[in-house]
């Protein structure tokens, strides 16, 4: 499979009045042709400025990109000017956000601005410009396409914007759809047809899809490949199945905890929680973050960040649970 | 959106009526009656009482006044017999207005372009200059502005003309004096509600599809940001004909606003209440026009109020 | 990490510490604490306040001070002392008596007319020149009445430098014959002819603001008037706040059809500006103090009873009004706890914001001669009064001019850092 999106030890920060944010710390991931990689962590675990920063969309001043690469078929999009970051933007890579009510202009009809992209970026006019717009609210499974397209996003419902949304983001075939959230503010009924899609339309047009959210349930059958965040850390990263069946981080464990789940046979059948909250990245602790909040804390934790363990076939679990001289813990949650 | 128009119609109507009717109050409640001056002769005063229609009770007086008024008769000058509140509004109203256009203009166009410019440049030196400019245009009112501006540009620089006569160049002054504070208001206004549109989802959607700054300004940025000044448009129309009031003093212009101001000295009571109606009417208008404007302009407006859908 | 040394307690298990984890690392503060600690750290909205506070004192001393030291009022006339200035100069008007010579620009002279500028000057024929210095019909600065005339012939043969020295030459004379001229200087700078007769600056030590036309002290008249500008605008305020806030609050309380009628009504009277009714009001009324605060309140409460009824509104449906109300928390417990406190911080903006509003109307209506009635000396009274002649005594103008703009610069600027201070959405 071919790498398109390769991200080396990534390093973002945000210059606030009272000092640095490091928002993101040493991410490092590869994105391959067709493949799904979902990235899943709570809010402000950094997942989003990651992704955003794949797109250099993070107002910069505050933001800062401290180090690291992204690199896309191979060149660095982190060294681009911004001229020609908008050459990539929409025709390289689109992307979709959380709030569909909110991201869409709901002063210019939705046919327009499906066709801003394509006319900035494929220099096609007029009726034909309209065509090709027709063709992608078709492909979104929006009905009555003629007649929405002089519609205004106010006449829309919450999950046709997102799929409007997606035609906008997909009108030029970009390689890759970064998906930030695109399901959250969604009904459950809707979120399951606008991940349907997303995945039918991979299918179709084989667009690798980066998938931000902070819900394990919804990556389970859309992703190949999981990144969990915390704390602006990768602390594990794996295939979907290694996440969920043969995960080596605690964080990971809470998280799947806190997912309903069937196939997976429980103690009991309370939802666990994570107690407690992620750390304040103004000033991060010096260990592992998490260390706070994990039940198998051990000295080291507070003092040492942990190194990637890799503890499986491209399966790597920054904990020190992993290391040889600790404790040997089983992971409690175990195939049906 | 009939029944929006409607409305605002309605509005509009019962507005005017309840300021004319309150005019009229005011004009028969208060105990200063035009005619208590002391050295008035008593057949005299029931003659001017009787030639005013001031004897006949008062139900009969308003129902006079409201029928006058929906004819367009706002009265006649009490100081000067024969001239009506009409033909004062005719003469002088058309040099006040080519100075409030003027105004409005100025306000308009640099207000904006200030406010969006400040607002692009967040935290720059464009930014502060346009706060700057703003805070003076609330802080020094016309009756300190205009006298300075006729002192530096007319006087020592001798730019301009300092009183108006058939010049345009003697317009200038006086239109940036009435201006100033509207477009400090604009500026204002416009700058705060294109750092908001800035902030919104839909500029982050804008640049994700590769447009240039340039085009999300022009296309998704300018419409959304300016849908709000449209709605201070009205009661901006309603600060430029105040402000005409001291501005044509200051600058000589010989408009409805000197003159109203000039019959305000010589308590001419149905000439006051003629030209208040008249602006009264003037800024209810200009309200409803910016309302029906506004419904008809923002697509979210002119499609829920043909009821739903 | 394979060569850093780890041993056997470093693997110890302490497990969680959610109290470190749920530990805030910036401080946690009251809203009043907040706000005030926000407020201090703005510059600009802390100088605006001392600056209005200074205002405020001198407007309550400063008459004080000049009454026990002069033993002046605001409205204690004095013609000897008519349009006296900060800087006083012992320098003698002058004026251009006759003039054979030259043409010239039509010129301006500055206010007292001890220089004058002859732009363009174009030697046209030979006579006389003659320039008039002080005047008989006016005491001068040093308390004399001498007039002298300075008269220079000019021949074919003269040149401008030999004008000039003709003219410096006889100056020099008069002063030889009397010392009380002070002398007098003519200079060519291009092709402008300066005039200047000379004297000595001093400080007016007897009226620091200088006097207007009446001889009256300004600086004593300046404060006098803060104290009625800070008086009217200050009390209309209060009081528009507090019926705002009752209308408002009843209308945002009650809601359904009782505020659906008091909105109809603040619509209705808010389409006309406030101006033109304080104007109808006002001449119905005789001028003075007390009708001026009437009409502002009369017309001034609506926008205060409209922000209110709105955060009202916003509360009334805030989840934490309702947590309240489904604990069993009463009417009076509501309003005190929740949504007394949590108006303030807009009405506090609101008035700051009304204050240089109703300074603003009080000057205006002063200006149209509606509002305070002389021989008052609020602040309007004073500009309009300096606006008539301002172009000879640009100080009568300037001095409260910059009194108002100061007093609305810095409340506007207190209202703006109140604002961002007050407003919990912009708390980060």
């Amino acid at each position: 499979m071919k790498k398109i999106l390769e991200v080396k030890n990534l390093e973002v920060s945000f210059d606030t009045y009272a000092g640095e944010v490091q928002a993101v710390r040493d991410v490092s991931f590869d994105l391959y042709e067709g493949q799904t990689l979902a990235i899943v962590g709570e809010s402000g675990s950094g997942k989003s400025v990651t992704a955003k920063s794949i797109m250099r969309l993070n107002p910069e001043p505050p933001v800062r990109y401290k180090g690291g690469q992204i690199l896309l078929n191979g060149e660095n999009i982190l060294e681009k000017k911004e001229k020609e970051m908008q050459k990539i933007r929409g025709s390289h890579i689109g992307m979709i956000f959380q709030d569909p009510m909110t991201s869409l202009n709901p002063t210019m009809t939705v046919g327009k601005q499906i066709m801003e992209g394509l006319k900035k970026h494929q220099k096609v006019k007029g009726k034909e410009a309209k065509e090709i717009a027709l063709k992608m609210l078709r492909m979104v499974q929006i009905p009555n396409p003629e007649k929405r397209f002089n519609e205004y996003p106010h006449q829309f419902s919450g999950g046709m914007r997102q799929r409007a949304m997606i035609a906008i983001a997909l009108v030029c075939n970009p390689q890759i759809l970064i998906a930030d959230e695109p399901t959250t503010a969604l009904d459950v009924t809707i979120q399951a047809q606008i991940l349907d899609l997303m995945k039918d339309l991979q299918n179709k047009i084989k667009t690798s899809i980066i998938l931000i959210t902070h819900d394990l349930g919804v990556v389970a059958d859309a992703a190949q490949r999981i990144v969990v965040m915390y704390g602006g850390k990768i602390v594990e990263h794996g295939t979907t199945d290694q996440i969920f069946y043969e995960s080596r981080h605690p964080y990971t464990w809470g998280l799947l905890k806190s997912v309903p789940r069937l196939d997976i046979k429980k103690e009991n059948s309370r939802l666990d929680s994570i107690e407690g909250t992620p750390p304040d990245l103004f000033s991060p602790p010096k260990g592992c973050p998490f260390a706070d909040r994990c039940e198998y804390a051990m000295e080291i934790c507070k003092k040492r960040m942990p190194p990637q363990f890799e503890v499986g076939k491209n399966h790597y679990s920054a904990c020190w649970l992993n290391h040889e001289q600790a404790p040997k813990v089983e992971n409690p949650i175990k195939r049906a | 959106m009939l029944r929006y128009i409607i409305k605002r119609l309605l509005m509009a109507v019962a507005t005017l009526w309840v300021i004319s009717t309150l005019t009229f109050i005011l004009m028969h409640a208060l105990p200063n009656d035009p005619f208590t001056d002391p050295k008035l002769k008593p057949e005299v005063k029931q003659a001017l009482r009787e030639k005013y229609g001031l004897d006949k009770p008062l139900s009969e007086q308003y129902v006079i006044y409201m029928k006058n008024l929906i004819k367009g008769d706002l009265g006649t000058s009490m100081k000067y017999p024969g001239r009506s509140v009409k033909d004062m509004i005719k003469t002088s109203f058309p040099k006040s207005f080519s100075l409030g256009w003027r105004a409005l203009v100025i306000a308009l166009v640099f207000g904006l372009l200030l406010g969006v410019i400040a607002a692009l440049n967040h935290q720059k030196t464009w930014d502060y200059l346009s706060i700057f400019i703003a805070i003076i245009g609330v802080s020094i009112p016309s009756i300190i502005l205009g006298p300075i501006l006729a002192y530096f540009f007319g006087v020592k620089l001798g730019w301009f003309p300092v009183t108006v006569d058939k010049t345009q160049l003697s317009l200038v002054l006086p239109s940036l004096t009435l201006g100033l504070s509207s477009l400090a208001t604009i500026s204002r206004l416009m700058r705060t509600t294109t750092l908001e549109v800035l902030g919104q989802d839909y500029i982050s959607t804008a640049k994700s599809k590769g447009l240039s700054k340039v085009q999300i300004v022009w296309k998704h940025v300018l419409r959304n940001a300016i849908m709000p000044i449209i709605t201070i448009l009205g009661p901006l129309f309603a600060a430029l004909i105040t402000g005409s009031i001291v501005v044509e003093k200051i600058f000589a212009v010989a408009g409805l606003g000197e003159y109203f101001v000039s019959t305000i000295w010589e308590k001419d009571y149905p000439m006051i209440m003629g030209i208040t109606i008249f602006y009264a009417t003037l800024i209810i208008l200009s309200m409803l026009a910016v309302d029906l404007a506004y419904g008809f302009i923002d697509p979210r407006l002119r499609v829920s109020k043909k009821g739903g859908k | 990490m394979e060569n850093i040394q780890l041993d056997k307690n470093d693997f110890k298990h302490v497990g969680k510490n959610l109290q470190a984890s749920q530990e805030i690392k910036r401080p946690s503060l009251s809203y009043w604490k907040d706000a005030y600690r926000r407020l201090k750290k703005n510059k600009v909205a802390m100088a605006s306040f001392w600056i209005l506070i200074i205002l405020i004192i001198m407007s309550l001393v400063g008459p004080i001070i000049t009454k026990s030291l002069y033993g002046y009022t605001y409205e204690k006339q004095n013609l000897l002392e008519q349009n006296q200035v900060t800087i006083m100069s012992n320098a003698r008007s002058i004026s251009l008596l006759s003039n054979d010579v030259f043409e010239y620009e039509k010129y301006t002279s500055n206010y007292r007319k001890t220089e004058i500028t002859f732009k363009n000057v174009k030697l046209k024929s030979t006579g006389e020149i003659s320039f008039k210095i002080g005047k008989e019909s006016e005491e001068s600065w040093q308390g004399d009445k001498k007039e002298y005339i300075l008269t220079v012939d000019v021949v074919s043969t003269d040149t401008w430098s030999s004008i000039i020295d003709k003219l410096n030459a006889e100056g020099e004379k008069i002063l030889a014959d009397d010392p009380d001229f002070r002398g007098i200087s003519f200079k060519k700078k291009g092709s402008s002819l300066i005039v200047e007769t000379k004297g000595e600056k001093w400080f007016n030590s007897k009226h620091w603001f200088g006097t207007d036309e009446f001889g009256r002290d300004l600086f004593t008249r300046l404060w006098e008037g803060g104290r009625i500008s800070f008086f009217i605008a200050f009390i209309s305020v209060f009081v528009t706040s507090i019926f705002g806030i009752f209308y408002g609050g009843i209308s945002g309380y009650l809601g359904g059809r009782i505020d659906d009628i008091l909105m109809r009504i603040i619509e209705v009277l808010m389409t006309v500006p406030d101006m033109l009714y304080t104007i109808l009001l006002l001449t119905f009324m005789d001028p003075g103090i007390k009708p001026i605060m009437i009409v502002l309140i009369a017309t001034g409460w609506m926008g205060t009873a409209r922000i209110v009824r709105g955060e009202v509104m916003r509360l009334k449906h805030s989840e934490y009004v309702i947590a309240a109300q489904t604990l069993g928390a009463d009417a009076k417990r509501i309003i005190l706890k929740h949504l007394i406190p949590n108006t303030m911080g807009p009405i506090i903006v609101n008035m700051t914001m009304m204050i240089p509003k109703m300074i603003f109307a009080e000057a205006f209506l002063s200006f149209i001669g509606l509002g305070v009635p002389v021989p008052y000396a609020s602040w309007g009274v004073l500009a309009n009064q300096g606006a008539k002649i301002f172009r000879q005594f640009p100080h009568q103008l300037l001095i409260p001019a910059i009194a108002i703009s100061l007093t609305m610069f810095a409340f506007n600027l207190l209202g703006d850092g109140l604002r961002d201070a007050l407003d919990p959405r912009l708390r980060k």
